[in-house]
């Protein structure tokens, strides 16, 4: 099987495999005017932070995180931050100085908080970082540089059979050729953590993988919340799961058959390559967000009956096997394999063409989520403001 | 590829519990795929696309299996051929 795709090599020895001007807004304040940029900027990804000065402790640590993770993301070839004041802006500009890309701050305080005058000068330094990052040519790299997040949404008993074995060989697959994969969603593995636990590099992996499934586990539990109707939610209820330990089975076939290197936070990096989990929320964006600031250039995104969300800075390769997603979502699937689901053709058939479509999409092909725009990114949360 | 069609499936042999690949009618015969194995069965119940239904009689407290391993267990006696779903089993985790 091919190991190669065309991206975009940064000069810290990350690989793109889009090349896009990420416009972010880092202060609730400036949102709008940063949103407005990004429209007027062909091709611009925005990201909106709308919280501030309330956020503090263990949130505060998170949203930069966050903030620095986006910027870095090596599909993001320049950023423009937005800020209300210097200190949070010029804070986060000099934290990514490491990842060597071009970085413009503005501030609301140099335009003595005209709104007019921060978005006029916003898309004079923006159209400017589009036009340096456009030098740029793809060139032939190796999939030992692609980091690849494993999400599903919207599930049915499709995904748990077909789609994310599916993935599971994808997964498998690129860590052979040297690359990386993180599945996320911890109130997920509830019901198969055993199996986990069995792919456990070492004991203190094991103990981390139980850690975080009891403390979602808990967390339910102490908001007074019955796991049956919020997750299986009421969809995938109806359309045939009927309980965690279900869902959670099919839910971790995502993550293949490698050994877990490491449960990580939110957002967290990888160190290495090989498999990880991410002790995350289970809802989409939240989730695919946690991918994308830890460095995913991709995301894999299997649906039972649809599911129009997308990441916005690692697009989304969306695929169902449910035999009536694929006939009604022609504009939301970039891969139908409905055909496994039915019997009439092999998983590894299957496997090869989600491979083939993998490469293009990643050395360029744009995927429907990218064409329609429909994708965001959001910040995670665990605590209340000031 | 697979010369004969089929109507549901068990992913594992220790599975009491199959699902349809498409709808089913209540009282008609199915040809079921276990594994690589192709094996004629009585519903009971119209079952939907992507649903479960019981294999053999499961009585109440009995543990669901599917994948091989325990998705819950029945809340009343199951007879063969029925509908599985949240009326008739719960969770032991969630």
């Amino acid at each position: 099987m091919k190991n190669s795709f065309w991206g975009y090599k940064r000069k810290n020895g990350l690989v793109g495999i889009r090349n896009k001007l990420l416009i972010i807004s880092i202060t609730g304040l400036t949102g709008p005017t940063a949103r407005k940029i990004s429209d007027y900027l062909k091709g611009s990804l925005f990201v909106d932070n709308p919280y501030g000065g309330g956020i503090i402790g263990e949130d505060k640590k998170r949203q930069n995180n966050a903030i620095i993770g986006f910027a870095e993301n090596p599909n993001v070839g320049a950023v423009l931050i937005i800020s209300a004041d210097p200190p949070k802006g010029d804070f986060i500009k000099s934290q990514l100085v490491k990842s060597s890309k071009p970085i413009e701050l503005l501030t609301l305080d140099e335009c003595n908080h005209d709104a007019i005058k921060l978005l006029e000068l916003g898309l004079r330094k923006g159209a400017k970082l589009i036009r340096e990052i456009s030098r740029l040519r793809r060139e032939k790299v190796s999939f030992s540089k692609l980091s690849i997040g494993l999400e599903c949404g919207r599930s049915d008993p499709s995904s748990g059979l077909v789609a994310n074995p599916l993935m599971g060989l994808i997964a498998d697959k690129l860590i052979d050729f040297g690359g990386s994969a993180i599945i996320g969603e911890t109130i997920e593995w509830l019901g198969a953590e055993h199996l986990l636990k069995k792919r456990a590099q070492t004991d203190e992996v094991k103990k981390k993988v139980s850690y975080a499934v009891d403390f979602q586990k808990n967390f339910a539990k102490s908001k007074g919340i019955d796991l049956l109707g919020n997750n299986p939610g009421h969809q995938n209820i109806k359309a045939g799961l009927s309980t965690i330990e279900e869902k959670s089975l099919g839910n971790i076939a995502k993550s293949g058959s490698k050994k877990i290197q490491n449960v990580i936070d939110w957002g967290e990096k990888p160190k290495k390559n090989g498999m990880y989990l991410m002790h995350a929320p289970s809802y989409a964006p939240e989730s695919l967000s946690g991918f994308s600031s830890a460095g995913c250039q991709i995301t894999l995104f299997s649906t039972g009956v649809g599911n129009s969300f997308n990441n916005h800075i690692a697009p989304s390769i969306k695929f169902s096997a449910n035999p009536e997603a694929c006939k009604l979502l022609s504009e939301q699937l970039d891969y139908k394999c409905a055909d496994v689901f039915l019997g009439k053709k092999e998983i590894n058939d299957s496997f090869e063409e989600l491979w083939s479509l993998m490469i293009e999409i990643c050395s360029g092909t744009e995927t429907w989520g990218e064409i329609l725009n429909e994708s965001s990114e959001v910040f995670s949360r665990v605590d209340r403001s000031l | 590829m697979n010369a004969k069609n089929f109507d549901a499936i068990v992913l594992n042999k220790k599975d009491n519990v199959g699902t349809s690949i498409k709808f089913l009618k209540a009282k008609s015969n199915i040809i079921l795929k276990i594994e690589k194995k192709l094996i004629n069965f009585l519903l009971k119940d119209n079952i939907r696309l992507c649903h479960k239904f019981s294999l053999n009689l499961i009585k109440k407290g009995e543990k669901i299996i599917k994948y091989g391993e325990i998705i819950g267990e029945a809340t009343i006696n199951i007879d063969k051929g029925k509908h599985v779903h949240i009326h008739n089993i719960k969770s032991l985790r969630g």
